[in-house]
C-alpha cells in the first residue's frame, strides 16, 4: 500500500496526527510534478494547478483501495492547502526577485498571471483568505477546495459533507466577500 | 465580529428584495440597531454587482517555484564579518565559498549559504541550541563549525574550517586506492563520528561529499564536515519543517538511515550515523551506495521513503558481480572483478551489512564498535560481525511480520467449517419446522401434495437407514472385540473406526447420492477438524460433484459442500484452489441466497481467510469489514461467527501494520469470546493466537509470550499434543522466543512440534517445512552449523515440491533456507557447494 493510501486510511480511523503526515507528502509530490512538467513545457507556459492535483491524486493513492472511505476528502484538502503553498510562496519569491527583499505589491501583471481576477493578487487573495478562514473556517475551506484543487462544486459539497444547494450559497457568498475584502470595499 | 452566518442570510434574503426601499426596510428590520452587522452587509450588497467571474476558474499553478532566482552572492561580496572569494562547491542545500574573516582573526574560512527557501530564523535557532556542543568538538578528522548567521536576504549561513579536499569517494578512485587502503582511510572517519557523539553531536548527514580527504605531508587526512548543518537545517520531514526539510532530505536519501525516512521521526540517534557509515563504506566498496541514486531520482518521493525502509540492498559482493561496470570499479581499485568479489563475500559483506541493518537495535552500537571490527578485518583477527539475518533479506512484507507469517489461520480454519455447519444446520432445521406447520395447514384440501410429502419422506428414511446401518455396523460395530465381525477392540478411536469403514462407503450408498453425499460432507468436515484435510479433500471433492449433479450449483447444500472443500483445500496449503472453489461460491450465494444468507457472509470470511494464505490482505480486508458488518447487524455483536470473523479482522490488520487496531479488535473479540465459549474452545485458541501475535507486533513481546505460553498449555490438553492448531501455537511461540535470542527454548519448542507432526496424522505439509528452516536458522544463530545444515536442507526439500503453489510465507521460508545454506557452506569452506545453492537462491529471488 501506498504511504499516502496508508494515511488516508490511518485519517479515516482517526488517528489525530495521520492529517498532518499528509500535507508534506502532498506538498512534495506537488513541487515534483509541476517540475517534471514544467521541464517539458515550452517557458512562459502556465500550468493548471487542478490538473497537477489531479494527477498527484492517481500517483499517490491506491484507487482501489481507497475507494470505500472519504479518502478523495483527505486527500483534495491536503492537496489544496499544499497548492495554496506552493503558489504563494512561488508569488513571494517573485516579489522578492522583482524587489529586493522590501515588501511591497506586486505588479499587476504577475498578479493577473495567478489570479485572472480584478485589481489585485495571489497574497492578497491569500491574505483575505485567512483573514476569512479565522472568522469561517469552513467557507474558507469551500474556496480552497475550489480555486486551489479545483474541485466542482458537487465534489467540494461533498468533500464537506454540504448539500449541493447550500455549497453553492456559501460559494457566492465567500465571492463576494473576498471581492469586497480584495476591493477595499469590506474593509473597516 | 459578527458571524458569518447570519451575514450570509440577511445578505441572501436582502438580494432577493425587488427594490432598493424593500431592501433597506428590510435591513432595517433584519439589523435592527447593529450597525456593523448593517454596514458589513451593505458592503457585500454593494460589491455583488461587480464580482462577475472572481475566483471561478481555479487557479492556473504559475510554477515560480522550479526556478531559482539567481544567487545575489558572488565572489566580493561581504557578509558580515566574511568577504566571499572563490565559489568552491554547490549542492543541494546551497552554494559553498571560500571566504576571508577579518576579524577578530584573519583566516580564510569555508562559508556555506543556504539556497532561499529555508526558514531562516529556525534553522538559526536549532543552530544556536547545538552551537556549545559544536564548539566541545576538538578532532583531526572533523572540519570545526565556526558560526552561523544570515545574510541581508534573510539566507541563513555557516561558516567552517576550510578544507581543501575531495569527496572520499572521489579521491579512492581517482588514487585507484586498493579495498585495504580504502578501508585504512575509513577508520578515522568513523573515529571522528565517535568523538562527535560523545560532544552529543549527530550529524545526520554523513556522505562522501561530507568526507574530504586532503594530503597533509602526502598522508591522507579524511575530514568530516558540516557538523551541526544537517540538524540546523531541519531533516524531520514533518508538518513544519516541510518547507526547509523537503530539499534537504531530496538531496541525500541514498545515505538516510530507514529511521529518518519516517514522518514524525523525533528520536534520530547515533545509530543513523553508523547507518550512514554503513552506506559510505558500501560504496568505498562496491562503488556505488546501496540502493543506486538514478533510481532514487527517478522515484516519487513516497516511493524513495518506502525503498529506504524497507528494501533490503544486496551484500556488496552481489552488487559488485552484478554491476555494468564492474570492470571500472575493479581497476580503480586495483582488482579483477573475480577477486574483488571473492575478497568481499563473507566478512567485509557481514560487517557492511550488520551496519545497514534496517533495525537499528542490531547495527553497531557505536561508531568505534565499527571501526574496530573493520581494524579486526584488516588484522585477520575473527570479526564481531555475523552474517546478515534473512529475516531482514527477505521481503518486506515477511520483514513486518516476522513471526505472524508462522502461518496463523490454522486454528481459526478448523473452527469455521464446523460453525457454518451448525449454523446453516439450525437454519435448516426451522425452515424444515416452518414448512412442515404450512404442509399440514394445507393437507387437507391437498391429498396429493401431502401423497408426495410422504414418498419423500419415505426416501428421507430409506436414506436414513442407510446412513444409520453404515454408522451403527461399520462405525459403532467398531467397537467390538477384536475379531469379531467389523471389531477393532474397545478402546478403538473414532478414527480408527473410520479408517476401516472407508472402503464400504461407495457400496453402501449405492443409489443413493444424495446421503452419499450427505455422509461425505460430514465425514470430511469432521476429518477437517481432526486435522486431517487430505483425507477430508477426497470425500468432500465426491460430496461436491454429487450435489452438484443432483441439486445444481446453487443449493444450499451444494454451496455448502464447496464451503467444506475450500476450507479443506486451504488448510493443506492448496489455496489457489481454494481461492477458485470460493471466487465462484460467494457471488453465487449471493445472487442466490442475499446478503444476509450464512452461505454470503461466512462465505466472505471464508475467501477473506485464503486471501490471507496468499498475502493479499488488501482485499481480505474489505470482505472481513463487510461480512462483519452484517454479521453484527444479521446476528449480534456477542455471535460466535462475529466473533470469529472480528478476530479474522484484527488478524488482517495485524498483517496490514495497523498494530493497535488490531489489538484493540482483538482485545475486545476476546473479552466477548471469554463470555460465550467455554474455556477450552477452539475458537478462543485461535483469538488467544491472533492476539499474541498482535501484542508482538506492536512490541508488547512479554505479553505476546505469555498468552501462547496459557494457549499451549490449554490446546495440548483439548485438541491433542499432535493437532494443527496445537503446533500452529507452538511455532509461535518458538518463533517469538528465536526472535528474543531465547535460542535453546526455541529450538526445544521447534524439535517437540516436528515431533508431534512426525507422529500426528499428517506429516509433511507447509508448517513442518517452515519449523525445520526455522530450526535451522535457530542453529544457526548459534554457530551449530553442523546441526543446521540437515535441517535446513530437509526444510528447503519439503519446500520445494510445492513450487509456484507455495504462499508467500512459504516461499520466504525457502529463499531463507537456501540463503542460509549459501552462507553455511562458504564458512565451512565449501565455496562449490555454496555456489549451487546460490544458483538455486536466483531461481527463487524476486
Amino acid at each position: 500500500m501506498s504511504e499516502v493510501t496508508r494515511i488516508l486510511s490511518a485519517i479515516e480511523q482517526g488517528e489525530p496526527h495521520a492529517a498532518g503526515q499528509l500535507l508534506p507528502l502532498v506538498y512534495g509530490e506537488l513541487r515534483r510534478l509541476a517540475a517534471e512538467k514544467i521541464s517539458h513545457e515550452k517557458p512562459g507556459q502556465t500550468l493548471q494547478a487542478t490538473a497537477l492535483v489531479h494527477e498527484a491524486y492517481v500517483r499517490l493513492v491506491d484507487v482501489d483501495k481507497a475507494q470505500h472511505w472519504n479518502s478523495r476528502g483527505h486527500f483534495f484538502a491536503a492537496a489544496a492547502e499544499a497548492m495554496r503553498r506552493i503558489l504563494v510562496e512561488g508569488a513571494r519569491r517573485k516579489q522578492r526577485v522583482k524587489h529586493g527583499s522590501g515588501r511591497r505589491r506586486v505588479e499587476l501583471d504577475d498578479a493577473c498571471a495567478v489570479v485572472g481576477a480584478p485589481a489585485d493578487d495571489l497574497l492578497d487573495l491569500d491574505e483575505a483568505l485567512t483573514r476569512l478562514a479565522a472568522r469561517d473556517p469552513l467557507r474558507a475551506e469551500l474556496v480552497k477546495l475550489r480555486f486551489f484543487a479545483g474541485l466542482t462544486m458537487p465534489e467540494a459539497a461533498r468533500v464537506l459533507g454540504l448539500s449541493l444547494a447550500t455549497a453553492e450559497r456559501q460559494w457566492t457568498f465567500a465571492r463576494v466577500w473576498l471581492y469586497a475584502e480584495l476591493t477595499g470595499e469590506g474593509k473597516n | 465580529m459578527n458571524n458569518l452566518s447570519a451575514v450570509e442570510s440577511i445578505f441572501f434574503a436582502a438580494l432577493d428584495k425587488g427594490s432598493p426601499e424593500e431592501r433597506a426596510a428590510y435591513l432595517d428590520q433584519a439589523c435592527g440597531p447593529d450597525r456593523e452587522l448593517r454596514a458589513c452587509v451593505e458592503r457585500l450588497l454593494n460589491a455583488e454587482p461587480r464580482v462577475g467571474s472572481f475566483l471561478q476558474a481555479p487557479a492556473p499553478a504559475v510554477p515560480a517555484t522550479v526556478e531559482e532566482p539567481p544567487l545575489t552572492e558572488k565572489p566580493g561580496s561581504v557578509i558580515g564579518p566574511y568577504k566571499l572569494m572563490e565559489q568552491i562547491g554547490e549542492g543541494g542545500m546551497g552554494l559553498v565559498f571560500v571566504a576571508e574573516q577579518q576579524q577578530p582573526v584573519r583566516r580564510k574560512v569555508a562559508l556555506k549559504i543556504l539556497k532561499p527557501g529555508m526558514d531562516s530564523r529556525n534553522v538559526l535557532a536549532r543552530f544556536e541550541a547545538e552551537r556549545q556542543a559544536l564548539a566541545l568538538m576538538d578532532h583531526p578528522n572533523i572540519a570545526k563549525v565556526f558560526d552561523a548567521g544570515a545574510t541581508a536576504d534573510g539566507r541563513p549561513y555557516f561558516v567552517m574550517e576550510l578544507v581543501k579536499g575531495t569527496p572520499i569517494t572521489e579521491f579512492c578512485d581517482l588514487r585507484k586506492l586498493s579495498p585495504r587502503e580504502r578501508l585504512e582511510l575509513f577508520v578515522p572517519v568513523c573515529q571522528a563520528l565517535q568523538h562527535a557523539h560523545q560532544k552529543g553531536v549527530i550529524h545526520r548527514d554523513v556522505k562522501p561529499s561530507n568526507v574530504l580527504v586532503a594530503l597533509h605531508d602526502e598522508a591522507p587526512v579524511p575530514k568530516v564536515i558540516d557538523f551541526g548543518v544537517a540538524k540546523a537545517v531541519g531533516q524531520q520531514l514533518t508538518e513544519k519543517t516541510v518547507y526547509t526539510g523537503f530539499g534537504a532530505l531530496i538531496g541525500t536519501p541514498a545515505y538516510m538511515a530507514p529511521e529518518q525516512a519516517m514522518f514524525n521521526q523525533l528520536d534520530i540517534d547515533t545509530r543513523a550515523d553508523v547507518y550512514a557509515l554503513g552506506v559510505l563504506l558500501y560504496e568505498l566498496l562496491a562503488g556505488s551506495p546501496p540502493v543506486e541514486p538514478e533510481r532514487l531520482k527517478r522515484a516519487a518521493l513516497d516511493e524513495v521513503l518506502r525503498i529506504v525502509r524497507d528494501e533490503e540492498p544486496p551484500r556488496p559482493s552481489q552488487r559488485l558481480s552484478t554491476s555494468q561496470t564492474r570492470a571500472t570499479i575493479a581497476a580503480t581499485r586495483q582488482s579483477d572483478p573475480g577477486k574483488l568479489a571473492r575478497m568481499m563475500r563473507g566478512e567485509l559483506d557481514w560487517i557492511v551489512m550488520k551496519a545497514l541493518e534496517k533495525d537499528r537495535g542490531r547495527r553497531y552500537e557505536t561508531a568505534s564498535a565499527f571501526a574496530a571490527d573493520v581494524r579486526r578485518f584488516l588484522a585477520e583477527e575473527p570479526i564481531e560481525a555475523r552474517p546478515p539475518s534473512p529475516w531482514y533479506r527477505l521481503r518486506k512484507f515477511t520483514r513486518r511480520n516476522r513471526v505472524a507469517v508462522f502461518l496463523t489461520a490454522f486454528v481459526a480454519a478448523t473452527v469455521l467449517a464446523v460453525l457454518t455447519n451448525t449454523l446453516l444446520g439450525l437454519r435448516h432445521v426451522r425452515q424444515e419446522r416452518d414448512r412442515a406447520v404450512q404442509a399440514e395447514a394445507v393437507a387437507s384440501e391437498r391429498l396429493e401434495e401431502v401423497t408426495r410429502e410422504k414418498e419423500r419422506a419415505t426416501e428421507a428414511e430409506e436414506g436414513a437407514q442407510a446412513v444409520l446401518e453404515f454408522t451403527l455396523l461399520k462405525l459403532v460395530a467398531a467397537a467390538r472385540p477384536k475379531g469379531l465381525e467389523g471389531g477393532l477392540g474397545r478402546d478403538v478411536t473414532v478414527r480408527a473406526a473410520l479408517d476401516a469403514a472407508e472402503p464400504d462407503l461407495e457400496r453402501q450408498f449405492t443409489g443413493r447420492p444424495k446421503f452419499e453425499a450427505i455422509f461425505r460432507n460430514a465425514l470430511g468436515e469432521n476429518l477437517i477438524y481432526l486435522g486431517e484435510p487430505a483425507r477430508a479433500i477426497r470425500h468432500l471433492e465426491r460430496a461436491v460433484k454429487l450435489r452438484r449433479e443432483e441439486f445444481g450449483p446453487d443449493h444450499p447444500g451444494t454451496l455448502q459442500s464447496v464451503h467444506n472443500l475450500a476450507a479443506a483445500y486451504r488448510i493443506a496449503g492448496r489455496t489457489d484452489e481454494a481461492l477458485a472453489l470460493l471466487e465462484d461460491l460467494v457471488p453465487r450465494a449471493r445472487a442466490a441466497l442475499g446478503e444476509d444468507h450464512p452461505h454470503y457472509f461466512l462465505g466472505l470470511n471464508n475467501l477473506a481467510e485464503a486471501l490471507i494464505m496468499a498475502g493479499r490482505y488488501d482485499r481480505a480486508r474489505t470482505l472481513l469489514e463487510e461480512a462483519l458488518g452484517i454479521m453484527r447487524r444479521v446476528s449480534g455483536d456477542d455471535d460466535p461467527h462475529t466473533l470469529h470473523v472480528q478476530s479474522n479482522l484484527g488478524d488482517t490488520l495485524q498483517f496490514l501494520g495497523q498494530a493497535a487496531r488490531a489489538v484493540e479488535l482483538l482485545e475486545d473479540a476476546m473479552r466477548r469470546a471469554t463470555k460465550v465459549f467455554p474455556p477450552d474452545h477452539t475458537e478462543l485458541l485461535g483469538i488467544t493466537n491472533y492476539l499474541a501475535l498482535a501484542y508482538h507486533a506492536a512490541g508488547r513481546r512479554e505479553a505476546a509470550l505469555a498468552l501462547l505460553e496459557k494457549g499451549l498449555a490449554q490446546a495440548k490438553t483439548s485438541l491433542g499434543p499432535d493437532h494443527m492448531s496445537t503446533l500452529t501455537l507452538m511455532g509461535n511461540l518458538a518463533e517469538i522466543a528465536a526472535q528474543q535470542k531465547q535460542y535453546d527454548k526455541a529450538i526445544r519448542l521447534f524439535q517437540e512440534l516436528l515431533e508431534a507432526a512426525r507422529r500426528g496424522p499428517e506429516a509433511g505439509g507447509l508448517n513442518v517445512a517452515l519449523a525445520q528452516v526455522r530450526l535451522g536458522e535457530c542453529y544457526y544463530q548459534q554457530r551449530k552449523y553442523a546441526e543446521a545444515e540437515p535441517v535446513l536442507r530437509q526444510g528447503y526439500e519439503s519446500l520445494k515440491p510445492l513450487g509456484a503453489n507455495l504462499p508467500p510465507v512459504g516461499k520466504d521460508a525457502l529463499i531463507q533456507a537456501l540463503d542460509r545454506l549459501d552462507q553455511l557452506c562458504q564458512l565451512q569452506g565449501k565455496p562449490e557447494e555454496a555456489a549451487k545453492w546460490r544458483a538455486k537462491l536466483k531461481e527463487w529471488q524476486p
